[in-house]
């Protein structure tokens, strides 16, 4: 994988960086399209040795906004501000958190390598103990960071980012092979993934200002080792056990669901996850074939070569020249959309079905603990009954013992439904902050990849508009 | 069946450089029936040349083994041992466009009505494509036979443009199978002939080197070439599947913005695939399909070499036969004739394929300029339509 070169990146971690990640978009934005002067005045002290990334799809970001400075905050309205590009004011914060994985290194040979990553931050939460800093991690402690928050907030309904994925195969080419790890297409993969991660969880109010969150941005030096993630590990099987339990459950407890916001909720989720699907491999289709094609082109540059140098008129020679060297651009030009597409659009929708399974997991929650609370009002009305039994039956005793036991479900009967109402609303607002979410990530995305388009084709252009005279010319003196 | 309309088409679509005949013998196909398993080409001709044809205008109708016929028997002609004969045009091959039918037919129930109906109309376009390029092929080659001074006064050409009645040309039987097993063979010890026989003519040295060399690159690029073009309009026939997906989407969608917004995306891509779909069929049309035609006529040249190489050989074992007779003394005279002939045959050909080598480059470096001008030219337009789409679509979707 070759760094672009087309991009003029001050960034310092341009060279690892050859795609416009869609969260470094997402960065830039937050700071421009929200009044508040703290998020306005952000990027500009915060980018002192951590500039917030990539300059071309923030480029049209920023004047967009600020053609509009008196933007309304409900700027994703139909009726539509200036730019419907803006991210929702609900989703900014007063203080800043940026994050970036970078910098893929491998440590050591064989079987035990592994590959460590540079993890970055730069904030204004008060709660962290520096403005900025930056550690290194591998791929087990972020598994690590995520089975914490996964087993701390999942239960309230809280939709956690999804897992970054393991890859068996890939992992262990990475381990054994010689290549620089830079240059590989896992590594890529991977690293992006694991940076959508942390940024996911940087942008959720409740997660960035966890404690194990700040540990692992902060903590300079290794973080003990999550050895419960390892794949063949007790706990990992474990796991995997308790998963299948679960999602068996889910198919055997049906909730008299009265509410009719979730009654649709449930049904679009599955509508969504359909969609997303077919969207996904359309546009992975539509990489693998434009990468096919510019690598053709490429191949056919060289074969051109070769007929010139044994063309024996000179201007025709060297038209075939010319006309290597234009295949040869429009080729890498097309490689470099293919790319740009696979980890800008295709990856982040595949993102977002994994998103979508942490959707169904807190949909889920909701529903345990709406069957708690329901248990809760059957064991109540079998006790209160067996109270009346007793009592008709003369058993004094045991009636006051059923009364105690009534009171004491009746308490939980009431924390039962409290518990419910709550992480009602937490799951409520959590998905209403996720399609507020989504429906921003999937238009950034599609600009941004319309505009490499645009820039690419405008090269294509100029490769084809200074071919042309080389081709007249064959028939020239 | 399918009739094709050849009207738009026909401006600019075969070339002919004109080799001094005027316009004396026109041949054009002006109208191709598809039929089941075969093509019928009807070939109209407009002529000054009456004594030797009966009318001024007429028509026939041939199939494709009919062409093949006759570019067989030009071949055999030893009269024209010294001409680039014309290469016969590719048999029309439907096939891959059917396959693609019956795919998309496989996969119908799987996508939606509106996609479903956008590839049917894709692949019937390709399926005209290839229809018109057949027929462009086929009458490239009449046309050239046409503008030969020595070709167009074949009789047998003049039979097949003039003779209204079915040529009775079956297929190859067995036994002219064989014979063509046998030329591929004789291409063979052809290719050894070539390599082996010491040239004393620079010229035609010259020639033999950038024939073998520039042949194998040529074929090289030319698949390259192919496998590019075909990778491209896969590239822009899957925004045929990205639109109807990004489509489907807006239907369920709560937000309104979001939905138009996928609603205009999906608008773009339906444009925009349009114009990568023309890009590639141009770039095939005017890079791959040149490149086509010149792996053919470079064969034909090559085929030209062969012959003469043989006859030096013919001239060269006459010559040792001379010498034989002569050293015993027997049937001199027999031999000397025979040597004679030999050499005549030889100089013959080799003069006439001077000629012939010198306007056949010619020839290609007119229509390699005309074809990678136009080349460079649609590309150009069709990227500045990109351009435009794609600055107007991102306007658009930033403002609404």
């Amino acid at each position: 994988m070759e760094k672009s070169s087309d991009n003029s990146e001050d960034d310092i971690f341009a060279e690892t960086n050859e795609t416009v990640d869609v969260e470094d978009v997402d960065l830039n934005s937050s700071g421009a399209g929200v009044s508040t002067p703290a998020a306005t005045a952000a990027p500009a002290p915060a980018a002192e040795k951590l500039e917030p990334s990539a300059p071309p799809a923030a480029a049209s970001a920023p004047p967009a906004a600020a053609t509009a400075p008196a933007d309304p905050p409900a700027s994703n309205s139909s009726s539509g501000g200036p730019s419907k590009l803006e991210l929702p004011a609900s989703l900014a914060f007063e203080y800043l958190l940026t994050v970036r994985v970078t910098k893929p290194e491998k440590i050591g040979d064989g079987m035990g390598a592994y590959v460590a990553y540079k993890v970055s931050f730069s904030t204004t939460i008060p709660a962290f103990s520096r403005p900025e800093g930056s550690v290194r991690r591998r791929f087990s402690d972020f598994l690590g960071l995520y089975e914490k928050l996964h087993e701390k907030y999942l239960r309230d309904g809280f939709v956690i980012p999804p897992k970054p994925e393991k890859s068996v195969v890939g992992a262990t080419k990475v381990k054994m092979s010689k290549d620089s790890v830079e240059e590989d297409h896992f590594v890529e993969r991977r690293r992006a993934q694991l940076e959508r991660f942390l940024v996911r969880c940087s942008d959720h109010p409740v997660l960035r200002m966890d404690p194990d969150f700040r540990e692992f941005l902060e903590h300079d030096g290794d973080l003990p080792k999550s050895s419960g993630t390892r794949a063949l590990s007790g706990a990992g099987v474990m796991r995997v056990f308790s998963s299948i339990g679960s999602s068996v459950q889910r198919m055997t407890y049906k909730m008299d669901e009265t509410d009719q916001w979730f009654e649709d909720k449930n049904q679009e989720v599955h509508q969504l996850e359909e969609h997303l699907h077919r969207l996904h491999s359309s546009i992975e289709a539509l990489v693998n074939h434009r990468r096919e094609y510019g690598f053709m082109a490429e191949q056919f540059a060289g074969s051109a070569n070769m007929i010139s140098s044994v063309e024996e008129n000179t201007n025709l020679s060297f038209a075939f020249t010319k006309l290597a060297e234009t295949e040869e651009r429009v080729g890498r030009l097309q490689i470099e959309q293919a790319d740009s597409d696979y980890y800008g659009l295709a990856e982040l929708l595949h993102d977002h079905l994994a998103m979508l399974e942490s959707v169904r997991a807190s949909l889920y929650e909701r529903v345990r603990v709406y069957k708690t609370w329901k248990d809760a009002e059957i064991a109540l009305t079998k006790k209160r009954e067996e109270k009346v039994r007793n009592e008709l039956g003369g058993k004094a005793d045991k009636a006051a013992a059923c009364e105690a036991a009534a009171r004491e479900l009746e308490g939980q009967v009431e924390r039962g439904q409290e518990a419910f109402d709550k992480i009602s609303a937490t799951v409520r607002s959590e998905l209403e902050r996720y399609d507020l979410r989504r429906g921003y990530e999937l238009k950034t995305a599609i600009v941004a990849s319309l505009e490499h388009q645009l820039r690419q084709q405008q090269c294509v252009l100029e490769a084809w508009e200074a071919y042309l005279p080389e081709a007249k010319r064959i028939l020239a003196a | 069946q399918h009739h094709v309309d050849l009207s738009d088409s026909r401006q600019g679509r075969t070339e002919s450089v004109d080799l001094g005949n005027g316009n004396d013998l026109r041949v054009e196909i002006s109208d191709a029936l598809s039929e089941k398993e075969r093509v019928k080409f009807t070939i109209r001709t407009v002529t000054s040349l009456v004594p030797r044809f009966a009318r001024p205008e007429f028509s026939v109708i041939r199939t494709h083994e009919e062409f093949a016929w006759l570019a067989d028997r030009l071949a055999e002609n030893v009269e024209y041992a010294g001409c680039v004969i014309p290469p016969v045009p590719p048999t029309p091959d439907f096939s891959s466009s059917r396959e693609k039918l019956a795919r998309l037919g496989e996969g119908e129930s799987s996508m939606s009505k509106e996609e479903y109906d956008k590839m049917k109309s894709e692949l019937e376009a390709e399926y005209l494509a290839t229809f018109k390029k057949t027929v462009a092929m086929h009458e490239v080659f009449l046309r050239r036979i046409a503008e030969h001074p020595k070709l167009r006064e074949d009789d047998i050409f003049k039979v097949f443009l003039e003779f209204d009645k079915d040529l009775s040309v079956r297929s190859k039987n067995k036994r002219e199978m064989v014979q063509g097993f046998l030329k591929t063979g004789w291409k063979t010890v052809d290719d050894a002939i070539l390599s082996t026989q010491k040239e004393k003519d620079e010229f035609f040295e010259a020639q033999k080197r950038f024939i073998t060399v520039f042949y194998g690159h040529l074929r090289s690029a030319l698949s390259e070439a192919d496998r590019m073009n075909r990778h491209y309009k896969a590239t822009a026939d899957t925004y045929i599947r990205v639109s109807a997906c990004a489509s489907a989407c807006t239907k369920f969608e709560r937000d309104d913005g979001l939905a138009e917004f996928l609603s205009s995306f999906a608008e773009f891509c339906e444009r925009y695939r349009k114009l990568e779909g023309r890009t590639a069929s141009d770039s095939d049309l005017k890079l791959a399909d040149t490149l086509h035609y010149y792996v053919s006529d470079c064969n034909s040249a090559k085929d030209l070499l062969y012959r003469r190489a043989r006859a030096l050989a013919d001239f060269e074992s006459a010559n040792k036969e001379l010498e034989k007779a002569r050293a015993k003394g027997k049937a001199v005279q027999k031999a000397e004739a025979d040597q004679e002939a030999a050499f005549n045959t030889f100089n013959t050909i080799s003069e006439a394929a001077r000629a012939e080598l010198i306007s056949f480059k010619q020839r290609w470096v007119a229509y390699l300029h005309k074809n990678l001008t136009e080349l460079a030219e649609l590309q150009i337009k069709h990227s500045r339509g990109q351009v435009q789409l794609l600055t107007q679509t991102l306007e658009r979707l930033r403002q609404g």
